[in-house]
């Protein structure tokens, strides 16, 4: 997170791109979604994980049967032609996972 | 034989000299009231009584019950027999007046553990009015209102049992039904323990349901008349303390 | 150490860890790669000679070898234990001798070796009733039976977050992996034993929890040292994944001794509609202790509350705190830290609220109570938003017992020291909105006993 004592050392290209989500850093916390300045650049998808694995179903309100664990998430960056490369995402991202 | 002997008493604060010579005698079962002007010194009487280091007694002896209480700090005075009931009590965050009431008794604080439903500090909240659901829980004093305070501090006094009950305002703030109360309680306690109160006020009202013995006027850190309640709250009333202390200085 | 002593503990660790990972293990492919990653980023930060931590005191890692505990033999119950240690475990949280009351299982590890597993007659009931609806297992045996654990493996913490993680997640043995299924709520909390039994000891456990939709659980882990042990590093990395609408409590009492550093690294992932709380407690002396929580709420209507509650006894070296990211809808979070300085020790208490919705509210309280004229805290309270319709507060105090309240106490009866034992005791009690009552009686005894024991 941003306690890392590694600065990793991102390149800021010269020509402001698009950036890229490292689907193995994230964490689902959409939080580059919520600082988008542009509405819907940014999306959130959240994989579920734990498909039909459990036995038991419980007290679980019954119109939230289908919910599933989700982990990670993002799809961020759909919509690549609207973005405006304000880097908001990649500064706020708590795992570095938006990158260049 | 005098129970509380206050005998030419100076306590000092700092530098500042606040009692000069006070004299008090008190028997045992007996109410005494103490009158006075703010800021004449009846708080730090009580105080200096209680043993708060800050009080220094530069001259003279505080006896109680045949002891002097010179040397003896406050946990000693109050295991003794003294118990103060504060005109303004401090909030202490996170301690619970439930568990006070229950250390007093030298009862461990409650453990739902072990007792699912509390019943000792109970009685003493419900005794002086306040609701238990709500009174247990709290830290004292922390958001307490000036009655609720008031009657916080007498419902620990009450768990004391002790034989001197120094109660400091016990009426300011109370409206009149809880003043009934609260008076009714009090006079309670003293039937049952026969102990001795010394009760500062300003007003008669409280002394209805107490039959005082002797009333102390209190002017500028001296004790400056003892007597009969009835006959000097009456000149006081008519003369108002400037007055009265002009008339016998 | 000089860089070739370096260099020949390395060695020797890898060799003891290729061992540990195909013969004693048989670790899946997956994380052998992840552990050989961890550790390149481990020999990278080892020579560049960075700090063991951003926080925290610094020490030499390598001081300290996972690979030297002798194996421990299984135990029929917990009651097993020497006297001393059942005692010193039921301080600190853990259930033992009336058949682990209040608890629905039990795992105990000492040293790398998992001692114990069971649960009670309460967690049979619920197994009864919900087959395989609680998992508990020791985190490397369920690593061979859940292949997906790949994907949640050290995600909420990157393994080159410093170097105490990278050597964690290059080296660790053991831990417990929890899984509770859709819908069972377990309503007494399982306890997670760690005992270091061997001077000198790296114990680097793993604990990973998932709670999936409306579940409960509440995980309590007592961290605790052998008497006869007092030098030692004891450090695990914690991942917790809360699912929608679950409720999830992770306990994690520290009771060691002086010699000893502590490294937890806690990361929490908490979905919509769920509820996170932790207590991070300290009540035993160490030579360090530092961890820094982390959760995200990222759900919408999640609620956290962290809680840290430390005592600082003799020279120890405290450096706690917690971040929550608010970034789901309508977030709401609390991170307190209540600490009592004693003797030499020093205290910081770090907190940090991060706003990235609008409806959402954080609350960071630091209060430290003084009771030696040479203990030191400080208070570092952080928040940050950009979202104008964040609501962020804080509050940090540090001082020492007011004399007005402890004269107002003795007045009623109570010496001096019963008066700072009962004003301090209030101090470490701290409400927590739905949080149980009983269980947080259970744990102030806990925090009583030691204030008692070793502060006053």
């Amino acid at each position: 997170m941003t306690e890392k004592i590694i600065r990793k050392e991102v390149a800021v290209p010269r020509e402001p791109k698009v950036p890229e989500t490292i689907e193995e850093f994230c964490i689902g916390c959409n939080i580059c979604v919520k600082v988008c300045p542009v509405k819907d650049v940014n999306i959130s998808v959240k994989e579920p994980l734990l498909e039909g694995v459990f036995s038991v179903i419980a007290e679980i309100p019954l119109d939230k049967m289908g919910a599933k664990v989700a982990i990670t998430s993002s799809e961020t960056c759909t919509l690549p032609e609207f973005c405006i490369k304000c880097q908001r995402c990649v500064e706020e991202c708590p795992t570095d996972a938006r990158t260049f | 034989m005098s129970f509380l002997e206050v005998e030419d008493l100076y306590v000092s604060i700092g530098d500042k000299e606040v009692l000069r010579g006070i004299d008090l005698s008190m028997k045992r079962g007996e109410v005494h009231v103490l009158m006075g002007p703010n800021a004449c010194g009846k708080t730090t009487l009580a105080l200096a009584i209680l043993g708060y280091p800050a009080y220094k007694v530069t001259r003279g002896a505080i006896i109680f019950d045949g002891q002097n209480l010179a040397g003896k700090d406050i946990p000693q005075r109050a295991k003794l027999g003294i118990a103060l009931a504060y005109q303004s009590p401090p909030d202490v965050r996170g301690v619970k007046l439930r568990d006070v009431i229950r250390l007093i008794a030298g009862k461990e604080p409650w453990n739902p553990l072990v007792e699912p439903e509390e019943k000792f500090a109970t009685q003493f909240i419900e005794r002086v009015g306040l609701d238990p659901d709500f009174f247990l829980t709290r830290d004292i004093n922390l958001g307490f209102s000036g009655g609720e305070k008031k009657r916080s501090e007498l419902a620990q006094v009450f768990a004391m049992r002790s034989r001197l009950m120094i109660l400091d305002e016990p009426d300011s703030g109370v409206d009149i039904d809880s003043i009934k109360l609260i008076g009714k309680e009090i006079s309670k306690v003293i039937e049952e323990l026969g102990n001795a109160v010394l009760i500062i006020t300003h007003h008669r009202h409280i002394l209805q349901y107490l039959k005082p013995d002797v009333a102390h006027i209190m002017y500028d850190g001296r004790v400056i008349s003892s007597g009969a309640p009835e006959e000097l709250i009456s000149k006081i009333e008519e003369k108002g303390y400037d007055g009265y202390a002009k008339k016998i200085l | 150490m000089s860089p070739e002593e370096r260099k020949k503990v390395l060695r020797e660790l890898e060799e003891s860890n290729r061992e540990y990972e195909e013969e004693k293990k048989g670790f899946p492919e997956w994380l052998k790669r992840e552990r050989e990653r961890a550790r390149v980023i481990f020999k990278e930060f080892d020579e560049k000679g960075f700090p063991v931590g951003r926080f925290g005191m610094d020490f030499d890692v390598l001081e300290y070898r996972p690979d030297i505990a002798p194996k421990h033999p299984a135990r029929e119950s917990l009651k097993e234990l020497d006297e001393d240690m059942i005692v010193a475990a039921e301080k600190s949280g853990q259930s033992i001798r009336e058949e682990e009351k209040d608890r629905t299982g039990s795992k105990l590890q000492e040293d790398e070796d998992t001692t114990y597993l069971g649960v009670t007659e309460y967690g049979r009931s619920l197994l009864k009733n919900y087959p395989e609806g609680l998992i508990v297992e020791d985190i490397e045996d369920a690593v061979l039976k859940y292949p997906w654990i790949e994907k949640l493996w050290s995600h909420i913490h990157p393994m080159n977050l410093d170097k105490y993680t990278a050597f964690n997640a290059g080296f660790s043995r053991g831990g417990v992996f929890v899984w509770v299924k859709k819908g069972v709520k377990v309503e007494l909390p399982i306890q997670a034993c760690f005992f270091v039994e061997t001077q000198m000891y790296a114990q680097l456990p793993r604990i990973l929890i998932v709670a999936e939709p409306y579940s409960k659980i509440h995980v309590i882990s007592g961290c605790l040292a052998q008497p006869a042990c007092d030098l030692g590093l004891h450090g695990c990395i914690t991942e917790i994944y809360a699912g929608e609408g679950s409720e999830t409590t992770y306990s994690m009492i520290h009771n060691f001794r002086e010699g000893f550093h502590i490294r937890p690294k806690i990361g929490v992932v908490v979905d919509d509609n769920a509820t996170f709380i932790e207590n991070f407690i300290i009540i035993g002396d160490c030579l360090s202790d530092q961890a820094y929580p982390t959760a995200v709420l990222r759900g919408d209507n999640s609620r956290a509350v962290i809680r840290c509650i430390a005592l600082g006894l003799k020279s120890a070296d405290i450096d706690i705190g917690s971040t929550l990211i608010l970034s789901g809808e309508n977030t709401r979070g609390e991170l307190i830290s209540r600490v009592v300085a004693t003797d030499e020790s020093k205290i910081r208490m770090r907190g940090n609220l991060k706003a990235y919705a609008n409806n959402v509210r954080g609350h960071l309280e630091c209060r430290g109570l003084l009771l030696s004229d040479t203990a030191r805290a400080w208070a570092y309270p952080q928040l940050r938003s950009t979202f104008p319709g964040a609501n962020l507060t804080h509050e940090a105090a540090i001082g020492k017992i007011a004399e007005e309240e402890l004269y107002y106490l003795m007045g009623r009866g109570l010496t001096e020291g019963e008066a700072t034992s009962m004003i301090a005791r209030g101090f470490l009690d701290v409400e927590t909105p739905g949080f149980p009552p009983l269980l947080r009686h259970e744990i102030n005894q806990v925090i009583a006993t030691s204030l008692e024991e070793k502060v006053l």
